[in-house]
């Protein structure tokens, strides 16, 4: 065998291994955080012009939709591949979300704004895990969000909800549209 | 040691490199396969059915409902021969490996070792 059959084999090999993880992406990461980021811009600009009762409700669909929505499209991912090691990090992301929540209003009850900078930042703390370990697009988002998060937070409560909705949900946007587009 | 001709031919190549490239103990439903590597029904059932019978790949056929889902995972062997095939290839890259007939594949059957025989997709 030529080398240069031998380099046409590994480039092929490359590109298949680029094909399998830009399909993974696109399909559970890109859905997802094009959902959050609709459901953070909307969510945070609305609670900004409802009544306080109204805002609740908001978020409780929008939570609710961020939930439904990736869970679809990573359960309709995870029939065409069907992955022990897919199903071991979901099922640790709804195990860290639900723990998040509780420490959230537990510590945090009568503060929203901070209980949501320390769910924001942690979920982001998530992203940047994750980007270290499989895409560093993750890593990149995460470290925005989390800036952007604690610039809003020490900048006061409007301009964190702002922040937060407009930056942050815009970069989860972007990002996943990004994914999605680039695979 | 020879080139293994059963995963040097390009379109097995990809279908190992593809599962290979996927955590351990997952299974790919036929489908994906099918769209990831833009085969066509036929194509991609001959080359499973050979790499099944080579015993590097594993078909499981169950129904959803009504209709027939066939999954695909590499097995241990499968994995083991694919790393193999690479580990040749870089040593051969790296010089570390004479270019004469020692590399040559395995099987001439659909490989001419030039690289023509890499087009039977």
């Amino acid at each position: 065998m030529h080398p240069e059959e031998a380099a046409a084999a590994l480039s092929t090999i490359s590109e298949t291994e680029r094909a399998v993880r830009r399909a993974s992406l696109r399909w559970t990461l890109a859905p997802t955080l094009v959902t959050w980021g609709i459901v953070w811009i909307a969510g945070y600009l609305g609670s900004l012009v409802l009544e306080p009762s109204r805002g609740t409700t908001l978020w409780t669909v929008l939570v609710a939709a961020g939930i439904a929505i990736p869970f679809g499209t990573n359960t309709w991912y995870g029939r065409r591949v069907r992955s022990p090691f897919g199903r071991k990090l979901a099922l640790s992301w709804m195990v860290a979300m639900f723990y998040l929540f509780l420490w959230s209003f537990l510590l945090f009850p009568r503060d929203p704004i901070l209980a949501s900078f320390f769910l924001v930042t942690a979920i982001m703390a998530g992203y940047v895990l994750m980007g270290i370990w499989l895409t560093r697009p993750l890593a990149v988002i995460g470290g925005f969000v989390t800036t952007v998060a604690l610039l809003g937070y020490l900048a006061g409560p409007l301009a964190f909800v702002l922040a937060v909705g407009l930056a942050g949900g815009g970069a989860l946007v972007l990002g996943g549209l990004w994914l999605w587009r680039s695979a | 040691m020879p080139v293994d001709d059963l995963i040097h031919q390009p379109t097995r190549l990809q279908l190992i490199a593809a599962l290979a490239a996927l955590s351990v103990d997952t299974e790919v439903e036929f489908t994906y396969l099918r769209d990831l590597l833009r085969l066509t029904d036929g194509n991609l059932a001959t080359h499973l059915s050979r790499l099944e019978e080579a015993g590097y790949v594993r078909l499981r056929k169950t129904f959803v409902g009504r209709k027939p889902r066939t999954y695909v995972a590499l097995t241990p062997r499968g994995r083991l021969a694919f790393a193999e095939y690479r580990a040749t290839l870089e040593r051969l890259l790296a010089g570390r490996w004479p270019t004469s007939s020692s590399t040559e594949v395995s099987d001439s059957s659909d490989q001419t070792g030039d690289g023509k025989g890499r087009s039977d997709r």
